[in-house]
């Protein structure tokens, strides 16, 4: 998935119009985007758009509420059963909480007679803490298939200015990387939030992809255009790869004074089958 | 004492409820009344029917809302009223 668009989930024109922008998935938030006093009534509408809206090929994910807030475990009791959408969980910072939360979609995946493990996770890691600790929660469950990166929150906790270099943010970004890359997870960059410069938006994508990231989240449909371009495979890269695939098939061993060797092929590979889910989604949207 | 849910936003519905001992009363206002007047009450007393609702005043202000939309602010409000009452003035479970 290259992008992922958050949606409130307890506005519903917003809700309405998630499937129709082109983005790869559709988080919808239960968590910053809704105050505490409308928690009760998010949840049952997101309940009622799960259960009749048809998003198209657009991933579902839900952020649910932090594991340290009253709201979560409601949030998967009315989630779970549905067996719709991926649970993405907050502000993670230790592997503990991901077993917790693990152990009670167990439970009710049960209680649901929904199969065991059917319900996949994203962490969401954005506190220094939780960078630290990442490969070690990224081993937490079998459920995880992906990691996804908090920057907003994280830069509150450090010295690190959003609004200053690119660069600032690349040890976690790495760390993420590295930590989704040890268990083959899929790794998701944060949003950036300011709408009126996408200028920004494409630079900080772009360092993203170069770190290694499959996509980033957005907030906006406008960046759902921007995103999808800078994590698409380029001509190049797709006539790179062909080229591997194809001389690799006849033997061949170098191409360009360049060895051809299984981690090589592996590459061409990986990008030639994004290139083809990235064209479905397109055909499909 | 009301109880409301949703909100009278473009596409939403804000549902009030006013507990009561007198026969269900319930009270559409839409733009859109003389097209899906009949359809928005069909899914409002639906919805009440389903969760026992048969006695006190509901007001519904719908903004365009889908018929999903209706029956979770619906849904809202019922819950919310028992919990902050307990049963009071509304009767019965989900059936």
């Amino acid at each position: 998935m290259r992008s992922l668009l958050y949606c409130p989930a307890n506005t519903p024109k917003m809700m309405i119009q998630a499937g129709i922008y082109g983005a790869n998935a559709i988080v919808f938030d239960l968590e910053d985007a809704v105050a505490p006093e409308e928690k009760d009534e998010a949840r049952i509408l997101l309940s009622e758009f799960l259960k009749s809206m048809d998003f198209g090929d657009a991933g579902l994910i839900v952020r649910i509420n932090a594991l340290d807030s009253p709201y979560w475990e409601q949030d998967l009791q009315t989630l779970i059963p549905l067996q719709r959408a991926v649970i993405r969980l907050p502000k993670i910072e230790r592997p503990e909480e991901v077993v917790r939360a693990d152990r009670s979609i167990s439970s009710l995946e049960e209680e649901s007679g929904i199969p065991a493990g059917w319900t996949k996770l994203h962490i969401l890691l954005e506190t220094p803490l939780g960078i630290e600790n990442a490969f070690a929660i990224a081993a937490g469950s079998k459920r995880i298939e992906a990691i996804a990166f908090g920057a907003e929150d994280y830069c509150s906790s450090t010295g690190i200015r959003r609004t200053g270099e690119p660069y600032a943010l690349d040890y976690v970004r790495s760390r993420i990387v590295s930590a989704a890359g040890s268990y083959g997870l899929a790794c998701y960059d944060a949003v950036w939030g300011v709408l009126s410069d996408p200028e920004r938006l494409e630079q900080e994508a772009r360092r993203a992809r170069a770190l290694g990231f499959d996509g980033k989240s957005v907030i906006h449909p406008d960046q759902i255009e921007i995103v999808n371009s800078v994590f698409s495979c380029t001509d190049e890269e797709l006539s790179w790869a062909k080229r591997i695939m194809d001389k690799s098939s006849n033997g061949v061993s170098e191409i360009d004074g360049r060895m051809i060797d299984a981690p090589v092929v592996a590459q061409a590979r990986r990008i030639l089958q994004l290139h083809s889910s990235y064209a479905e989604h397109k055909h499909n949207s | 004492m009301t109880i409301t849910a949703g909100k009278k936003e473009k596409q939403d519905v804000l549902v009030t409820i006013s507990p009561g001992t007198e026969p269900l009363q319930v009270i559409i206002g839409s733009k859109v009344d003389t097209l899906y007047g009949k359809s928005i009450r069909d899914t409002v007393e639906a919805v009440l029917d389903e969760y026992g609702v048969h006695t006190g005043i509901v007001a519904v202000e719908d903004q365009q809302a889908l018929d999903l939309v209706i029956r979770a602010r619906v849904i809202a409000a019922i819950q919310r009223l028992r919990r902050r009452d307990g049963e009071r003035g509304i009767e019965g479970e989900r059936t």
